[in-house]
């Protein structure tokens, strides 16, 4: 943390406020949720640079690749996810959500951009997810972000759902 | 994938590893098809805006797998019918993944696996145990180990399997693996084909070397090395906060996209990937074999030890042969450069934010298990190939201080090739 007192005694500034306050959020989310993951790296004190996402995202795939050769254990990298059709939506079911997920992004095959989407918390640890702009396309990558926009977890590739069948 | 598959046993309430030598050979080789088609799910690797597909091209494993049916819940062709909960019973069923699907090891798990010797000791136990009495008799466990390796891997593959990649073009299965590994690593394996099992009118290693035109990987070697010593050269720097520092994290991303782009050439249209889910399928029946403590067949041959080196070097003894002398380092190797040049492949560390990741540690302990594999993988390459890759530069030259060399390592010049067989002149000479 370097949210000192300012040394003339006047108000702390602008962005030492914002880490006291995404702090404060973090203990209150640890309290809450029983869980000790910090969102943000920079305050863990172990003095390394805080990692960009890009970085993030090569470690998470590369443990993500060594769970699913089997050398390391699936746990802490890896979510299941089933797309279903309900009424009218398209959704997608996440479990095991970790209690820091804050959003999930879906990424289409072909598209360059990933649609980010709002987790419905559900019993136990599961989540879902409703499609938008993805619906109907194939997802070709599943990530779901904690609350700084940094991905924790990886689901399946998930085809599109096949077309429904009329009935007369 | 029988690792997987022993992973998937290990999960299983009341089951372990070992559980996979009970399966019947008939349901492990329907399960490799069911194993191959899970890789449908493994997700797109990298960021968002250039995702790369595994293994080269996103369509290969739907070209290539079992027609689904035609509706959800019909019949299903040759399921496997494994079930986890007991290895001894036929569920009907394919055998459903709820998370992610199963991703085989990258060839170069089956290139350093086979070069411990592994194959060609357990073929000659094989050999033995089916055409006389000089080994001990085998328990329950020990003959069904003997069956299903026998069934899966010195005879004919079943028609129409994914595990057909042997047929009266490419008839023999150890010429196919190492035309696989000089493609993909432009390297032999540091045994030769025994000679007991050398072809009538074989040609030696133009066997597997001709007809490969251009498609050779012949800096592969020089490259890795060449990749270690510079991640090496970070390792040492990663907390240099004072002095020069020669760590050049572009140079690092630029050895990995050169690699890249290597191994990629071989995959383009999903090529050797049918080969590659194969041969790390017969190598990983023949490493849970040996790593796994107390398997049947260890057990029988008296060969108990605490690793899979020391297993091999027993068993090897008890047939008149020598194992690999490294194949301590190359049983672990395998499984770290495995996942290492799969992330290469897949563009991980493509630029020089993301090649960071392979030597400087970050907050958090976000990237220690590839700071950890790195690591453990220059000590063991190093340890088991000779190349020096803790070396500084030394001498007076001009520029030999270098912490980089002056160009990639380039492949050494080509060998020249035999002139090429013709296959028929129609009469005319």
């Amino acid at each position: 943390m370097s949210a000192d007192r300012p040394p003339d005694g006047g108000l702390p500034s602008e962005a030492t406020l914002r880490e006291f306050v995404t702090a404060l959020h973090d203990v209150a989310t640890a309290i809450t949720q029983h869980t000790t993951e910090l969102h943000d790296d920079r305050r863990r004190g172990d003095g390394d640079r805080p990692a960009s996402v890009a970085q993030r995202r090569t470690a998470l795939d590369y443990r993500v690749l060594g769970a699913l050769t089997g050398r390391l254990a699936p746990g802490g990298v890896l979510v299941s996810a089933r797309r279903f059709q309900d009424k009218d939506r398209e959704r997608v079911e996440l479990e095991p959500l970790p209690a820091t997920a804050a959003r999930v992004a879906v990424q289409a095959a072909g598209e360059e951009e990933p649609e980010l989407l709002g987790i419905d918390r559900g019993s136990g640890s599961s989540g879902t997810v409703t499609l938008d702009r993805t619906r109907g396309k194939d997802i070709a990558r599943l990530e779901v972000w904690n609350g700084a926009g940094q991905p924790i977890r990886l689901g399946p590739r998930l085809p599109r759902l096949p077309a429904q069948t009329p009935v007369d | 994938m029988f690792r997987n598959l022993a992973q998937l046993f290990a999960a299983t309430p009341g089951r372990d590893r070992r559980d996979v030598f009970l399966v019947h050979p008939i349901q492990l080789s329907r399960w490799l098809d069911e194993a191959w088609d899970s890789a449908r799910t493994v997700p797109a690797f990298g960021d968002p805006s250039t995702l790369e597909p595994f293994l080269g091209a996103a369509d290969v494993v739907e070209t290539l797998n079992l027609p689904r049916p035609q509706v959800i819940g019909g019949a299903e062709v040759a399921p496997s019918g494994v079930v986890l909960a007991d290895p001894d019973v036929f569920g009907g069923q394919p055998l459903r993944l709820q998370a992610s699907g199963l991703a085989w090891d990258h060839a170069a798990y089956a290139y350093l696996v086979e070069s411990t010797g592994v194959f060609e000791v357990l073929a000659e136990v094989v050999r033995r145990l089916v055409t006389g009495e000089t080994l001990d008799t085998l328990s329950a466990g020990g003959l069904r180990w003997l069956r299903a390796t026998e069934e899966l891997f010195f005879r004919d593959p079943p028609l129409f399997s994914i595990g057909g990649v042997t047929s009266s073009v490419r008839p023999d299965d150890r010429v196919n693996r190492r035309n696989c590994m000089w493609r993909m690593f432009g390297m032999d394996l540091p045994h030769p084909i025994p000679a007991r099992w050398a072809r009538p009118g074989s040609a030696g290693e133009q066997d597997w070397k001709s007809d490969t035109g251009s498609g050779v990987n012949t800096g592969f070697r020089e490259k890795w090395t060449e990749l270690l010593r510079q991640v090496w050269l970070g390792i040492e720097n990663a907390r240099n906060e004072s002095g020069p520092n020669a760590t050049d994290k572009e140079y690092v991303a630029f050895l990995c996209s050169a690699l890249k782009d290597m191994m990629t050439m071989r995959r383009r249209g999903g090529q050797l990937a049918r080969e590659e889910f194969v041969y790390v399928t017969t190598m990983s029946w023949f490493h849970l074999t040996l790593e796994t403590p107390d398997t049947p067949i260890v057990v029988d041959l008296r060969a108990d030890a605490t690793s899979a080196a020391d297993r091999l070097a027993k068993i090897a003894q008890r047939v008149g042969m020598q194992p690999a002398a490294r194949s301590r380092e190359l049983f672990e190797l395998a499984d770290l450069m495995s996942a290492m040049l799969r992330a290469i492949e897949l563009g991980a560390f493509d630029t020089g934010e993301k090649a960071e990741t392979l030597y400087v540690p970050l907050a958090g302990g976000v990237n220690a298990q590839l700071l950890q594999d790195m690591n453990r993988i220059i000590d063991l390459w190093q340890s088991a190939t000779g190349d020096r890759v803790k070396d500084r530069p030394v001498g007076g030259v001009a520029g030999s201080l270098s912490a980089q060399p002056l160009r990639i390592p380039a492949a050494p010049p080509p060998v020249p090739s035999p002139p090429p067989t013709v296959a028929a002149t129609n009469g005319r000479g």
